[in-house]
């Protein structure tokens, strides 16, 4: 497993490793809470527009919030490349927040 | 008292499951069982977790306190037997049984 | 993550994964997970460390006596609320509402009474356990809100360290029960796999439940966009759909008195007593409402010893009209939606709502193994790499810092919070800031043990630190009884299981530390101690025997 509190250890690609954790980790933290955050505002509000209690709606909604977010976490750094990560989190976020902004004015 | 005989059920029956894998039976009898016998035991072992589910049931909690109750006393049960696999697995047999008849006598008392 | 950038499987990923998660706030963790056991006990706690409530000892006139106090004390009240003795608090905890007070603890009135005279008791000022619990989530000495933050991003790793942790967990079934002793780094895999799976259930639902009970503020956003910004309409909403305690709070504050009100005698509360006892046997009666005492429109609500149901309001009341005596149907309790359903009960678990005795020592004891799950995760990652540092001939300093942190946040910890206890029983009873001196102590000597893990050489650490730990606790209840409070074996016949729990718990906390300390005592003569370069090595316990595993 690699152990990166091992910095004697001169591997050419250490710095691009680098980058590459980072890059993946901020996917992971920033970008999955992004991601909760239009969850729970997208889903909240396609369910109180479509007949739930908004506070019903509200609790589901965060409920799976958190949940994406702990398996964007695990995607950034499982998918087979930072870029990946980062387009596996950002897409689905756009999505979201879209279909938030259209409900949004709506009335159910 | 019913939580009791759910928590002593809970002995018996991870004994059971974990006697259904080779490697605990090899600790256990010093062999491994036949496909057969290995699955009544897990059988066995299932049906002793339903039981004891039934007794946190029968306790008085209402559904999600039963089942959280239920799983408590799982991990207990579930903990006590990987010791005892640990350490003294030639005595799990004997243990489980003494359990699972203290269950039962406390049970039929109920009745 | 490889360094090399080649490909993985899930597996490796998630291992990978699961170590960083776990291990960058694996400390915070712990502590969280430690703190937040020893709050399943908070009442007791609070009691243990309030010596001078020792002499209330519960008595049948307890209810009547308490009355009695408050009509003394509070005749102008707006509502009484007195909570009566019981198996984890030892005194009559009463408090008021004064008509026109401000909204919150800042208008309410607090008093311990003795239980069995009814006198008004002054404890000495400490925070007792609730240090401890407001630590678990809100740390100490930063904003409330930046103490929530961080434990709140905390519990996000938990979350993500649970689930990689199961999936990169490929023998999860077949190893289910395997544990082997004496094998040093496998060891410590096996009791690290041991407590994680055994309790998952536990641990899972604590964590996503520890997320739900901050979801305002860590996640408000879909109450936001669902409630156009209005987060009170939500929280109103939210709280008047289960019939909560909540909203009958703000009714009874802001409903004052009328200014021609009579004055018109309070009914004998025994009677009533005898009603509920009849209702609720095994349990008993746990608090007595009063609103509106002294008027005509008075009523009388008796509430049940520790609901019975994970939903809050549903807990069994009775009420009756506070004049006559007679009873009349306590408000509906709504019922919840499944979404409130499903996230009430969790939390509810988590905050050992509806617990019983029986499944409060439940959840204390998962509590106990979360904790030596965190903590055996930060000892391994360390043993695991013991290999890897003899190669090398000397210690890396990330090594050294994870080895250096782990015996402040794991044994210190334990020091820390035995000391926040003796500081408790040492400290004199008018020391000005006693309460905020004692916390003082607590950190005090968190800080120390770290400078001694930094300081000793390892292995001396871990056992000077668990050896002082064990003493430590096991001495409390002698403490207890030289500095004023009660003896365990009067506490125990006289039925004051709080004072009595406590004891009991710290002779507990005693021997696992002292067992634990024994047992890295003989890993030492029983293995050839392996000094690294550096001489600060862990020695890594080889089994005594070579010969294969054998069943004794």
């Amino acid at each position: 497993m690699a152990d990166i509190a091992a910095p004697h250890k001169r591997v050419p690609a250490m710095g691009r490793y680098r980058w590459a954790v980072a890059s993946r980790a901020l996917a992971a933290t920033a970008g999955g809470y992004a991601l909760a955050s239009a969850t729970a505002a997208g889903l909240g509000l396609a369910l109180a527009r479509s007949g739930s209690h908004s506070v019903d709606a509200v609790l589901w909604a965060t409920m799976l919030g958190f949940v994406v977010h702990a398996m964007a976490a695990l995607w950034a750094f499982g998918c087979a490349n930072a870029r990946r990560a980062w387009i596996g989190i950002v897409a689905p976020t756009a999505l979201l927040e879209a279909l938030a902004y259209a409900l949004r004015g709506v009335t159910a | 008292m019913n939580a009791w005989i759910a928590g002593a059920l809970a002995l018996p029956a991870f004994a059971a499951l974990s006697l259904a894998m080779e490697r605990h039976q090899e600790q256990v009898f010093g062999r491994t069982l036949a496909r057969r016998a290995s699955r009544s035991w897990r059988a066995g072992g299932v049906a002793l977790l339903a039981l004891s589910l039934a007794c946190c049931a029968a306790a008085g909690w209402s559904g999600a306190v039963a089942v959280t109750a239920w799983m408590g006393l799982l991990t207990f049960g579930a903990l006590l037997t990987g010791w005892m696999l640990a350490y003294l697995p030639r005595q799990l047999l004997r243990v489980a049984g003494a359990a699972l008849g203290v269950a039962t006598l406390a049970a039929i008392s109920r009745l | 993550m490889r360094p090399d950038g080649k490909p993985e499987g899930v597996r490796q990923s998630m291992s990978w994964m699961h170590t960083w998660s776990g291990l960058l706030l694996g400390w915070l963790l712990y502590a969280v997970f430690f703190t937040g056991t020893l709050s399943f006990f908070l009442d007791e706690v609070n009691d243990w460390m309030r010596p001078e409530l020792h002499q209330s000892v519960p008595s049948p006139q307890t209810a009547a006596l308490a009355v009695a106090a408050m009509q003394k004390l509070a005749p102008d009240a707006a509502a009484w609320t007195i909570n009566l003795p019981g198996e984890r608090q030892t005194a009559v905890e009463a408090s008021w509402r004064k008509p026109g007070a401000a909204a919150g603890r800042a208008g309410t009135q607090r008093v311990h009474l003795d239980a069995g005279t009814g006198e008004v008791i002054k404890p000495r000022e400490t925070r007792g356990g609730s240090f401890l619990y407001r630590f678990h989530f809100e740390l100490y000495a930063m904003p409330r809100i930046w103490g929530r933050w961080i434990v709140g991003i905390a519990t996000m790793f938990m979350f993500v360290a649970i689930i990689s942790g199961v999936i990169t967990h490929k023998k999860i079934f077949s190893e289910f029960f395997t544990f082997r002793p004496r094998k040093g780094q496998r060891s410590w895999l096996d009791a690290h796999n041991a407590t994680a799976v055994l309790a998952l259930p536990f641990h899972i639902i604590i964590t996503f439940s520890g997320l739900l009970l901050l979801m305002s503020m860590l996640l408000p956003w879909g109450a936001q966009a669902v409630y156009d910004g209005d987060m009170q309409k939500y929280f109103a909403e939210s709280r008047g759909r289960t019939g909560g305690a909540g909203a009958e709070r703000d009714a009874s504050a802001r409903g004052g008195r009328s200014p021609i009100a009579e004055s018109a005698a309070l009914t004998a509360i025994g009677p009533l007593m005898e009603i509920a006892q009849a209702r609720w046997p095994e349990r008993g009666v746990g608090s007595i409402v009063v609103q509106k005492p002294g008027t005509p429109a008075a009523t009388i609500e008796l509430r049940e010893q520790g609901a019975r149901a994970l939903q809050r309001g549903t807990g069994e009341r009775l009420l009756f009209d506070g004049i006559t005596g007679a009873p009349r149907n306590p408000p509906e309790a709504r019922v919840p939606s499944a979404a409130q359903a499903v996230s009430g009960a969790m939390m509810g678990i988590h905050l050992g709502r509806f617990a019983d005795p029986a499944v409060r020592w439940l959840l204390f004891l998962s509590g106990v193994v979360g904790t030596v799950m965190a903590g055996s995760g930060l000892v391994l990652w360390v043993v695991k790499r013991l290999p890897e540092r003899r190669k090398l001939g000397r210690t890396p300093r990330g090594h050294r810092l994870v080895e250096v942190l782990n015996i402040g946040a794991i044994a210190g910890l334990s020091v820390a919070t035995a000391g926040y206890f003796w500081a408790n029983r040492l400290l004199p009873v008018d020391l000005a800031q006693r309460a905020d001196m004692e916390i003082r102590c607590f950190f005090m000597v968190w800080a120390l043990c770290l400078v001694h893990g930094l300081l000793r050489p390892h292995r001396r650490a871990w056992l000077e630190q668990l050896w002082l730990a064990a003493i430590a606790f096991t001495a409390l209840p002698l403490l207890n009884a030289a500095t004023g409070g009660v003896a365990l074996p009067a506490a125990m016949l006289q039925g004051q299981w709080s004072v009595a729990g406590f004891d009991l718990v710290a002779l507990a906390l005693g021997a696992l530390h002292g067992f634990t300390a024994w047992k890295l005592g003989r890993s030492a003569t029983a293995a050839k101690p392996s000094n690294t370069a550096s001489g600060a090595g862990m020695s890594v316990p080889r089994p005594v025997a070579q010969s294969p595993e054998k069943a004794p």
